[in-house]
């Protein structure tokens, strides 16, 4: 199926504030539809400043142009919203293995242990809800004394 | 559109504070939550945008202060960090009941920008509300200083709430509360219903605006 193909594609885009994890994984695509060789993709915008947002969109119209489907369509679906629970398993790996906590399942105020990306130790305690990107957290293991950042679960 | 303006101006209020807050971390997530604020104000602003024909940043950089709409308790100055965390507590106690409401718009792209607010909002209101405790339960100077906030910024949320007022009952009742745990009084002050800007908006403008408005053609 060709919508297979460009989801492919789609899967050079990574995020660029977390480049481990492209824009597939992060669940950011909702549709892809294709009519003869226009592509249009509909995506659902992470956090409302968020600036990665853009450049996945741009980053997006480029790559299908490279392969070969010019002029793609990009839509932003405001509804429903994202969420994390949308970050595929492979993401969620991936995100740990780069060093940040990947999101637990949804719930509202998340107080629960959080592990340490690094030494899987649940000895941690959350520095500031705010962190170098919207979508994360600051949190410091008091196992391995490093601070580590968590994507927020929203 | 009132509440595009609001969260634009309140935003720019608030990263203000990039690079002065009292420690990095709370610089950190000032700057986050004015990056929400501007950018849930971007996606109000794409979607009247599409109505009328023109771009976010026209709503932004090319409207006089006269075509604002915004309300005087998001203009008024940032003053020191106990006012800029009480007016962020008073604005996320009311937004976070504003979006809820909001999120059952019969516009499905409102609502879906509301919904996904609603979940920055409901940040911004848990860090705030920990700070109002912090400072209210702390020192005597900090209890006076947020204590001071409050009364400063009460009369003015006649404004915040003319957008919706059948919000207002659960809006004072939560605040209230949380201002008693925090061992703060709930101000009296009686609430100023008029919406005229304050002498504040169009010096923040000429700042915010001045680059696209000398440099037409610049281009992001």
């Amino acid at each position: 199926m060709v919508e297979e193909r460009i989801r492919e594609i789609l899967r050079e885009v990574k995020d660029p504030e977390i480049p481990v994890i492209d824009c597939v994984e992060l669940g950011v695509i909702r549709e892809i539809r294709v009519s003869g060789n226009k592509v249009s993709v509909d995506i659902t915008p992470t956090y409302s400043g968020c600036p990665a947002m853009k450049a996945i969109e741009d980053d997006i119209r480029e790559t299908l142009e490279r392969h070969g489907y010019k002029d793609a369509e990009v839509n932003l679906v405001f509804s429903p919203p994202w969420t994390t629970d949308w970050i595929s398993e492979s993401g969620r790996q991936k995100l740990k293995e780069y060093g940040i906590a990947p999101p637990d399942e949804l719930v509202q105020f998340p107080r629960k242990k959080i592990s340490c990306p690094f030494c899987d130790s649940q000895d941690t305690v959350l520095k500031s809800e705010f962190s170098g990107t919207a979508c994360k957290a600051m949190h410091y293991c008091k196992s391995c004394l490093q601070v580590f950042e968590r994507f927020k679960s929203i | 559109m009132r509440t595009a303006d609001n969260r634009l101006i309140l935003g720019h209020r608030i990263s203000e504070w990039c690079g002065h807050a009292p420690m990095l971390e709370e610089d950190i997530a000032l700057a986050n939550i004015a990056l929400d604020l501007i950018g849930q104000a971007s996606s109000f602003y794409t979607y009247y945008g599409k109505l009328e024909g023109k771009t976010e940043d026209y709503y932004a950089y090319r409207r006089d202060a006269g075509e604002f709409q915004c309300i005087p308790f998001v203009e008024l100055p940032r003053g020191d960090f106990a006012q800029t965390i009480a007016r962020l507590f008073l604005w996320a106690s009311f937004d976070v009941l504003y979006l809820e409401n909001l999120t059952s718009d019969s516009d499905q792209e409102i609502a879906g920008i509301a919904a996904r607010s609603l979940k920055e909002s409901k940040y911004h209101l848990r860090h705030s509300a920990e700070w109002v405790l912090r400072l209210g339960d702390g020192t005597k100077e900090s209890h006076e200083k947020i204590q001071n906030s409050f009364n400063y910024y009460w009369p003015y949320l006649g404004g915040l709430i003319s957008s919706n007022q059948s919000l207002k009952g659960l809006f004072f009742e939560n605040v209230s509360k949380h201002l008693s745990k925090a061992t703060l009084k709930t101000p009296t002050a009686e609430l100023i219903t008029s919406n005229n800007h304050s002498e504040f908006l169009e010096p923040l403008l000429a700042e915010m605006q001045f680059l696209p408005r000398k440099y037409p053609d610049a281009v992001w």
